[in-house]
């Protein structure tokens, strides 16, 4: 089956003071129908701006200098700013990390969210507000009519989401992207947001790129994962196979060094050093400076994505010329 | 850790309550009270860990500043190695503040913008007026090498750091005057997961090497586990389970506890239907439910629960305020 989003060697550039700087360097992936794919990596790791790119919302200096990105055949990337506003909220809606500064103070939840049914769904005032309401009652909204007329503030941050949540799929898209949608939530509000998510995910058999740096979120929401490190791809697969058997050494010290709980041990093991600068990376891969497996090669050529089938027969993909061994 | 040591109180804590008072009108009239922390007790020992765990708003962080008297308490007792603190004042005072410090969340808002490394770790000696400028300097540099920087980052301004370096240097300024307690609020939730694992790993070795005694604010359990050798769990301003990290992860007696243990996601488990999740939100601590302020939310609530509190209680190594302390057995019957 074609893939509903099929992105092929996206390339976004910062053009910066101290020289240009690739936050995506070449990335290529595909979601199916009705899946979800997680990506994962720490800050700077390029996660989100792949997102923005996806929506044309890079900011100057940034430009995307490279590649495709077809939603259903369209090439996301060619879109002219105005095409790009139909399919925004329409076929493909976001949903942010900090809902508070995604909402807009000023404005009721509800004029915000006719605003975009209005315009994609094209109806009428009345129609829109039916619409409106019955999203907030599906995201579970006490009192969804008197909400519709509440500002932003008067919600609690699990409320807010929520909120965020109707209002991305208020025009039923085909495509969801979740950047960090529970990184402010406190954990019991954070397992009431994921399982939401999943049932309203089933129900309207929507694709989902889902982005964090929460390993254990991945493992509960995702079918596959991609992991980042300095803008390139590290490792992708199916998410149990390539959490429970790693071969890129980022992926396996990434699981290593989260304390987990019934696993008590003194010590736990660390990536050394951080992140580097953008201009400080290395010309070949971007892990070496904090590599245990570096080789020579490492430093000077890129190790480029090698597919390879796993133990549980699925295909899974690798950025390494030293990867861990199975 | 012998358990003689272990036996020693550093910090006693009784019957702690701080309410923020809420004013209204013209004559700013006394209308309500939040009460951020209500009646909590609670004694570390030395040479340990005790975590305060809990969501935001549970009152850890406002329980953590008051027992430096950052924010003063609204009544109770705060013994800091037999003496009152409360009732310190100007040196007593200040002898007691070298002794116990904090850490902060956000590295980025605790250090000065305009100091250099160097001015920012020697505030301490300033401040108490100890070595000379000499002395301070080699301090200083001693200081950087122990929290694992380069004693050559003296002169350099925080802005060049990394997240996870700058809370090494919010580590080196806490550990400056040799302190006996430290209290580390949420120190590792602004950062990556690789970084966090080198800063909990270095706050182990220092409490090795230099006898420290911790408490551990977080809302991470994965981190609290990590480090606690005792975990308080914080609701709504009250501690509502107090005991021992074997116990409390493997047998929680407040529901409040459980339902924390089972919303955390964890590798491994695959995409899953999620067990029993809390529904429902912390309610708001300015007028809080009556009787166990977490029953609206329980999934094991009986009558009892709307109309009387439950005190905390139990041996002394495991403590839960919950009218039904939770095992398999009551589990069952009450659900």
């Amino acid at each position: 089956m074609e893939p509903v989003l099929k992105v092929r060697e996206l390339e976004t550039t910062f053009f910066l003071k101290t020289g240009p700087f690739r936050a995506v360097n070449r990335i290529s992936y595909d979601i199916g129908k009705g899946e979800t794919l997680g990506i994962v990596g720490e800050s700077g790791c390029g996660k989100s701006v792949t997102s923005f790119s996806l929506m044309q919302l890079v900011a100057t200096p940034g430009k995307i200098t490279h590649g495709t990105a077809l939603l259903n055949g369209i090439d996301l990337v060619q879109q002219t700013p105005h095409q790009m506003e139909s399919i925004r909220g329409g076929k493909m809606a976001m949903i942010f990390q900090e809902p508070m500064t995604a909402l807009n103070p000023v404005l009721t939840i509800g004029y915000q969210m006719d605003e975009q049914i209005q315009k994609h769904l094209k109806l009428n005032a009345k129609d829109s507000r039916d619409r409106a309401i019955e999203m907030l009652q599906l995201v579970g909204i006490p009192s969804a009519a008197e909400r519709y007329a509440s500002y932003p503030h008067h919600l609690s941050g699990g409320m807010r989401q929520r909120a965020m949540i109707a209002m991305a799929l208020s025009c039923n898209p085909i495509m969801l992207i979740a950047d960090e949608p529970t990184t402010a939530l406190d954990v019991t509000i954070q397992a009431q947001i994921l399982e939401l998510f999943q049932s309203l995910q089933e129900k309207m058999n929507m694709s989902v790129q889902f982005i964090t740096h929460d390993l254990g979120v991945i493992s509960e929401v995702s079918d596959n994962v991609l992991v980042m490190y300095g803008g390139q791809m590290c490792e992708k697969g199916n998410t149990q196979d390539v959490l429970t058997s790693p071969r890129h050494p980022y992926t396996a010290a990434l699981i290593e060094s989260r304390p987990r709980i019934g696993v008590h041990s003194n010590r736990l093991k660390t990536i050394e050093g951080s992140v580097p600068a953008p201009h400080e990376l290395p010309i070949g891969c971007p892990f070496a400076t904090r590599c245990a497996r570096v080789k020579t090669e490492c430093w000077t050529n890129k190790p480029p994505m090698t597919a390879f089938t796993n133990s549980s027969g699925r295909e899974q993909s690798v950025a390494c010329f030293n990867p861990v061994p199975k | 850790m012998s358990d003689q040591k272990l036996s020693e109180n550093i910090l006693v804590a009784k019957n702690i309550k701080k309410y923020f008072p809420i004013r209204k009108g013209f004559f700013l009239r006394h209308v309500g009270d939040v009460k951020a922390v209500d009646d909590v007790n609670f004694t570390v020992r030395k040479g340990e860990t005790l975590g305060l765990v809990g969501e935001s708003g549970c009152g850890k962080s406002t329980l953590g500043r008051t027992l430096i008297r950052l924010y003063e308490p609204t009544s109770g007792q705060i013994e800091f190695e037999q003496k009152n603190f409360l009732k310190a004042s100007g040196k007593e005072l200040r002898s007691a503040r070298k002794d116990i410090q904090m850490i902060f969340q956000d590295p980025y808002a605790s250090l000065d913008p305009r100091m250099t490394v160097g001015q920012i770790i020697e505030q301490p000696f300033v401040i108490h007026d100890i070595l000379g400028p000499k002395e301070r300097t080699a301090r200083v540099q001693q200081l950087l090498e122990l929290v694992g920087l380069r004693p050559s980052h003296i002169n350099r301004y925080p802005h060049e750091f990394s997240g996870g370096q700058r809370q090494r240097i919010s580590i080196a300024r806490a550990i400056a005057l040799d302190p006996k307690l430290i209290i580390c609020d949420e120190p590792v939730s602004a950062l990556d997961v690789s970084i966090q694992a080198q800063i909990l790993n270095l706050l182990k070795d220092l409490q090795e090497r230099l006898g420290l005694t911790y408490i551990f604010i977080s809302h991470d359990l994965s981190v609290i586990e990590h480090v606690c050798d005792r975990v308080a769990v914080m609701y709504l301003g009250r501690i509502v389970e107090l005991t021992t990290r074997e116990e409390l992860f493997k047998n929680p007696h407040h529901p409040y506890t459980h339902a924390l243990l089972g919303s955390i996601p964890s590798i491994g488990t695959g995409k899953k239907k999620m067990a029993k999740i809390l529904t429902g939100e912390i309610p708001s601590p300015i007028n809080p439910p009556s009787g166990c302020s977490f029953h609206p939310r329980c999934p094991y609530k009986q009558d009892k629960c709307v109309t009387d509190r439950p005190e905390l209680t139990g041996e002394a190594g495991h403590q839960a305020a919950c009218h039904y302390k939770l095992n398999s057995t009551t589990q069952k019957e009450l659900s």
